[in-house]
């Protein structure tokens, strides 16, 4: 990978293994790149911790889209749909599990998928991309079940409203749809560029962001980033942000936003904005926080003392071991660079993972 | 073991001075004061060795009293450990609190966030009791309009009945002016005198008509154009009577009505 690859990459999605100590990116090359957290986060980190411990082509075009399940990593790329066991990945031997590819009407053009998503109550991904409609494929099985259509143009973003069991898409054509997940039809349209308050014409309409928790959606793009409540389908609050956002994410009481412009935003529900992080990459494309891990590092303080034969009274010492909460929940962010920033403590960037 | 011993010997007084060569000496002295065979000599070196005895003595229990002291400190130190120790958890224990509590006021900021941003929303809506009196006062004004409408309909309804029967009334007398002239052109000059009276007033209205018919005639259309505005003014849609007959249509021009000619007036004092 010469120097000027790799001033051209750019890191288009990142996915956290099931345990949490792992870290897969994959970029606009078809590669995907694993990374070891637990080595790179240790005290002991060297600059040979930051570069991965694995890269693998895994498709011919980009990859736009990886996605974790509790075994196997998810990537998308070139139309196709490759399953890797997390358990291989983490020994170094990338094979594929399964490939599959869903029908897509026209055999000329492969459209590109540009997002995925579980649906863990049926056991089913969702995947949307370049030819406009979503495909439902059953996980177990790999039979493609059905097909949503109703968007105009090519879909960017899904998000899963797990407790009404709703597939939210956000796409090209302006339009957040909601779709049952069980009767496979458009429940709701939100044509967001519609309402003066959000819309940015200069832009134009696309929704490029969308992620729910159930009660609010954030969605973003084209129309600035704005906060939805869903029962009332009625913007709340709109973020003053510059730029396209491109991911975004609820944490705790924040809202975490990342678009054009080489900062992480923190904004707080009621509409402003916190502060803004400085990252290296001048774009960024992707956000992930590491949910996945809830080890606990152990770390040994005290001493060892022995005590003499002679005086045999003082008694041997045993380690006290104390242990720090949780050191690998990081966040981690990247973007169009060949870096993939780490954050330890939300507020500032701790280090820096390369391709 | 016993390299252990040297060790510790050698570490202690390895380079012979102090307590070890103290008792050297007084070992080697006590051999030579037995060996020794003058009495005041042997005395002084009797002497002698009673005084390296006690600086060994006391030496020794300075060791002692310092072992004590090691002894003690060492408590004193261990002490000090376990409590720092024991306050290193309860710290850890408080940081875990605090990390809980800030989660939960997290999740409270962020609940009072989501509260704020539906209440703006919200407010962007008029007051629900201001819309529910708006609403009142309409549907007062509601009543009223169709209390005033009911009177008028029943005013209508009046008048139209009244009309009715005039030109009802009208059309009868029209019909026996008719009858009476045919049986007056076909009967004889003497007439009984039942129709006498009908008759001469009959003639006397006929002849009068001569000059009043188009005075007749503009009375009678007068009375026509006031039910058709009186229908106009009250019943903006065509209304149908109870009785299910249909609004009177235009008069046929009577030919002779002199008494008819009252009523227009009659009529349009009542009417007006």
């Amino acid at each position: 990978m010469g120097p000027v690859e790799l001033l051209h990459m750019s890191v288009f999605s990142q996915s956290f293994s099931p345990c949490g100590r792992f870290l897969a990116a994959s970029n606009n090359y078809g590669e995907i790149a694993v990374f070891s957290l637990s080595s790179s986060l240790s005290p002991e980190a060297t600059g040979i911790n930051q570069k991965p411990i694995l890269t693998f082509t895994a498709h011919e075009g980009p990859i736009f889209a990886l996605l974790s399940t509790d075994a196997h990593l998810l990537s998308a790329g070139n139309g196709e749909i490759s399953a890797w066991s997390w358990a291989e990945l983490a020994k170094r031997n990338p094979k594929a599990v399964w490939i599959r590819r869903p029908q897509y009407k026209s055999s000329l053009e492969i459209p590109e998928i540009n997002d995925m998503i579980v649906n863990c109550r049926d056991n089913s991904l969702a995947v949307g991309g370049g030819d406009n409609n979503i495909h439902i494929m059953d996980l177990e099985t790999g039979v493609f079940k059905s097909v949503l259509q109703g968007h105009t143009d090519y879909i960017h973003c899904l998000s899963m409203r797990e407790r009404e069991g709703e597939l939210l898409s956000g796409g090209e054509d302006g339009a957040v749809r909601i779709w049952d997940c069980r009767t496979g039809q458009s429940v709701h349209r939100l044509e967001v560029y519609k309402y003066e308050e959000c819309a940015r014409p200069q832009y134009g309409k696309w929704i490029s962001c969308l992620t729910t928790d159930s009660d609010w959606m954030l969605c973003g793009g084209g129309p600035s980033l704005s906060l939805w409540h869903l029962r009332s389908l009625s913007p709340t609050s709109i973020f003053p942000l510059s730029g396209c956002q491109r991911q975004a994410m609820f944490y705790q009481d924040l809202i975490l936003s990342v678009g054009e412009g080489h900062f992480l935003s923190h904004c707080l529900l009621g509409g402003d904005v916190k502060s803004l992080i400085p990252c290296s990459p001048p774009s960024l494309n992707t956000v992930a926080l590491n949910t996945n891990s809830t080890e606990h590092r152990v770390s040994v303080t005290g001493h060892v003392s022995q005590g003499t034969p002679e005086a045999g009274r003082m008694p041997g010492r045993a380690a006290t071991r104390l242990s720090l909460a949780s050191f690998l929940q990081v966040l981690t962010v990247g973007g169009s660079s060949d870096q993939i920033d780490v954050f330890t403590n939300l507020s500032y960037k701790a280090f820096s993972l390369s391709f | 073991m016993s390299d252990e011993v040297i060790r510790k010997r050698l570490l202690i007084d390895g380079d012979g001075a102090g307590d070890d060569r103290r008792i050297n000496v007084l070992l080697k002295s006590f051999v030579k004061w037995c060996h020794s065979a003058a009495p005041e000599e042997g005395f002084t070196q009797y002497q002698r060795m009673l005084g390296t005895l006690a600086q060994c003595e006391f030496s020794m229990g300075k060791t002692l009293l310092v072992y004590d002291m090691n002894l003690r400190e060492m408590e004193n130190y261990e002490k000090i450990y376990t409590d720092i120790e024991q306050s290193i958890t309860a710290a850890h224990e408080k940081i875990a609190e605090c990390k809980k509590e800030i989660l939960r006021a997290k999740r409270i900021r962020k609940n009072r966030q989501e509260y704020d941003a539906l209440a703006k929303v919200i407010q962007q809506h008029p007051d629900r009791h201001e819309t529910l009196k708006q609403l009142e006062a309409l549907d007062k004004e509601l009543q009223q309009l169709s209390r005033i409408k009911e009177n008028v309909e029943d005013k209508l309804e009046l008048r139209k009945k009244q009309f009715h029967v005039l030109l009802s009334t009208i059309h009868e007398l029209q019909q026996t002016l008719e009858n009476d002239e045919k049986s007056e052109n076909d009967e004889s000059q003497d007439s009984p005198m039942e129709n006498g009276q009908m008759s001469i007033v009959a003639f006397s209205l006929y002849g009068e008509t001569e000059e009043t018919q188009p005075v007749v005639n503009k009375q009678v259309e007068l009375a026509d154009n006031v039910l058709r505005l009186t229908e106009e003014r009250y019943l903006p849609v065509p209304y149908r009577t109870p009785g299910g007959g249909h609004p009177p249509g235009p008069v046929e021009q009577p030919e002779c009505c002199v008494w008819a000619s009252e009523f227009p007036h009659f009529l349009l004092n009542r009417v007006l």
